[in-house]
């Protein structure tokens, strides 16, 4: 399974990074490149999520929605009945919002592997790299030769990308982990902007929002900490380019921001279907 | 409300995942030094020591009674050790972190585990052997630093000779005059024992290997599958072969030829190279990749494959004998020490084995 998935995805990711890299010279500069062209092409997947996901939305604000969970709140298997009823007659798949997201999950790994891979902060993971690369791939540009290839320029900005980040003052006893920070509040930024309002911020789904919304910064300046900072240059740019996606589309949620609390547009029934017709 | 918990858990999930698919940075293979006695094995969490004639660890008298003469002692999450111990004359046993977050160097007193002191001053992780010269240790770091130490204090001798903006791998070696140290940037690096360069030679890719040196010549396998011959003194070529695949270990001698494994994909080849002019005497297959270097022993050459075979040759190539464990990989070069042939196998139930001179198991250490 694990060959698999590195013949199909973590290779190819790895080499096409290793070619902008070849191209750019600069590593740094070739994950944040890699990763908009990953974010562009996972673009549509990601439209037809947000879309999914709003319909979704719209639908549990609706009138008729609203109605049924009241009338069957003690009758599951009813409720449930007239929940696939309405879901069949607006033409709203439960799973279709989720799927994408599915969908996404290999590609982002593999990614976070290939960078991994790349970095090769150790002779296994540089054997590792060295038998992945493509024998064509010098055909394409004699920079992305081996001679040329290794070893990779790790040194990124002030960073090295094979290395934890933090910026050492003379007067603290400890360096500032600046980029695990960066990740942290980007992350908060990106989840926030791009929660949708619930039906009722009292349900379980919102709460697991707000939940998802506190653990991920801290999950993310945790890994940020301690693994190599070329994936938290990953982090920063992918979070950047998905609140872009979200604000392509019209569905960053300023107001989440600033604290002020917007509430789903509800809409009954037949508008909902006059829109759709 | 389901899909929901599902997709909160699945995030988690591929969270966690990618936290274990990741590889923790300092991920490697095992070491091995030997004092003719005992076997010391870098092996991630601890530096083992183990007794070569029984496959015992050996162990050390504390308040709690007798405990195995690890170091360290308890597992520490911010201490691995991948790069082999250097054993100083007056019983010190020196070795680098590997860790990513710490960097310290450690003299440490392997009888005891006790430590002698601590050199923190290094800003990337420690996969070389350190070399010690008179009261001088040599020690190339991660973070490209060749860093001279007082052997008894551990402070620096002299301020550190900067070789490269990549890490250091390979242990550096010396003919009696000059240290040499190879590195990533294509480079090999002469310096004297006063830590300053002599010279420099740019080969055609990284090395990874330690050079051999032997009777006023350098010999440097480098990762393109080339092998040169440099004159110890000024560093110029005298010779050079391309081999077919890319070399990982340190080439091996019997005084007349040169033994040199090579990575071809998942498979490998091994050959014998006239010293003199480095023209290919034979060569053979081997159906895994040869990673590490062979060693030379009373007319017979070891090499253990990636997949987990010891093979044992003459010097002409052929076969003598061979040992299998499935499903295990060798990538660290074997040790001949008190008639046996020490491996430390990876992917396997146990971290060290020992084979006697035919063949035969003698024991196995599993490190637990």
């Amino acid at each position: 399974m694990g060959n698999i998935f590195d013949l199909l995805i973590v290779n190819p990711f790895t080499n096409a990074l290793l070619l902008i890299y070849a191209f750019i010279g600069n590593f740094g500069v070739a994950i944040i490149l890699f990763t908009i062209i990953i974010r562009l092409i996972t673009y549509p997947i990601m439209a037809q999520q947000i879309k999914s996901s709003s319909a979704m939305q719209e639908l549990m604000a609706s009138e008729e929605w609203l109605k049924i969970q009241e009338k069957y709140k003690n009758e599951k298997e009813k409720l449930a009945q007239e929940q696939m009823r309405i879901y069949s007659e607006k033409g709203v798949s439960p799973f279709s919002s989720c799927l994408p997201t599915l969908i996404q999950f290999p590609i982002l790994i593999g990614f976070y592997q290939s960078i991994v891979r790349a970095i090769g902060v150790t002779p296994l993971q540089l054997l590792s790299l060295v038998r992945g690369i493509y024998p064509g791939l010098e055909n394409i540009t004699p920079n992305a030769g081996l001679s040329a290839l290794l070893p990779i320029q790790s040194q990124f900005l002030w960073m090295n990308l094979g290395q934890p980040e933090g910026v050492k003052l003379d007067f603290l006893p400890f360096a500032i982990p600046v980029l695990a920070i960066i990740v942290g509040l980007t992350t908060y930024f990106q989840t926030k902007l791009t929660m949708q309002p619930s039906a009722n911020p009292n349900d379980q789904s919102a709460q697991m929002n707000k939940m998802m919304g506190l653990y991920m910064p801290v999950l993310l300046f945790y890994f940020s900490l301690n693994f190599a900072s070329g994936l938290a240059v990953y982090f920063i740019t992918s979070n950047l380019a998905g609140i872009a996606q979200y604000a392509a589309l019209g569905k960053v949620n300023w107001k989440n921001l600033i604290g002020v609390k917007s509430a789903p547009k509800v809409i009954d029934a037949k508008s909902r279907t006059s829109k759709k017709n | 409300m389901k899909l929901k918990l599902i997709k909160l858990i699945a995030i988690f999930g591929s969270i966690i995942f990618l936290t274990a698919c990741g590889s923790a940075p300092s991920a490697n293979w095992p070491a091995t030094t030997t004092d003719g006695q005992n076997i010391y094995l870098s092996n991630g969490g601890h530096v083992y020591s183990v007794n070569i004639a029984s496959g015992v660890e050996n162990t050390v008298a504390s308040a709690e009674g007798n405990v195995p003469a690890r170091f360290p002692q308890k597992a520490d999450a911010a201490l691995s050790f991948f790069a082999p111990v250097a054993l100083t004359a007056d019983g010190q046993m020196l070795v680098g972190n590997a860790a990513t977050k710490k960097h310290e160097y450690f003299s440490v007193d392997p009888k005891t585990g006790n430590i002698n002191w601590t050199f923190s001053d290094a800003k990337n992780s420690w996969m070389a052997g350190s070399l010690i010269i008179d009261q001088t240790i040599f020690a190339p770091s991660g973070d490209g630093n060749l860093y001279l130490l007082d052997l008894k204090t551990g402070k620096t001798a002299k301020p550190a000779l900067k070789l490269s903006e990549h890490s250091l791998w390979a242990s550096p070696v010396n003919d009696g005059e000059l240290v040499f140290i190879v590195t990533m940037e294509h480079e090999v690096v002469a310096v004297d024992k006063a830590g300053e360069k002599v010279w420099a030679q740019e080969l055609d890719t990284s090395i990874l290997a330690s050079p051999l040196v032997l009777d006023g010549t350098l010999y440097v396998a480098t990762l393109s599958g080339n092998v040169f011959a440099l004159d110890t003194a000024t560093g110029e070529q005298k010779w050079n072969t391309a081999l077919q695949g890319n070399i990982w270990g340190t080439p091996a001698t019997d005084g007349s030829s040169l033994f040199v494994g090579t990575v071809t994909g998942k498979t490998g080849k091994f050959y014998s190279l006239n010293i003199a002019d480095g023209t290919i005497q034979w060569q053979k297959d081997e159906s895994g990749s040869i990673i590490a270097g062979a060693v030379v022993s009373n007319g017979m050459v070891y090499f253990g494959t990636e997949l987990g075979k010891l093979q044992a040759l003459d010097l002409t190539g052929a076969p003598k004998w061979q040992a299998v464990i499935e499903n295990a990989k060798f990538y660290t070069s074997p040790l001949i020490s008190n008639d046996s042939v020490l491996m430390a196998p990876m992917n396997a139930d146990f971290v060290l084995v020992a084979y006697d001179l035919n063949g035969v198991q003698r024991w196995t250490f599993d490190g637990k």
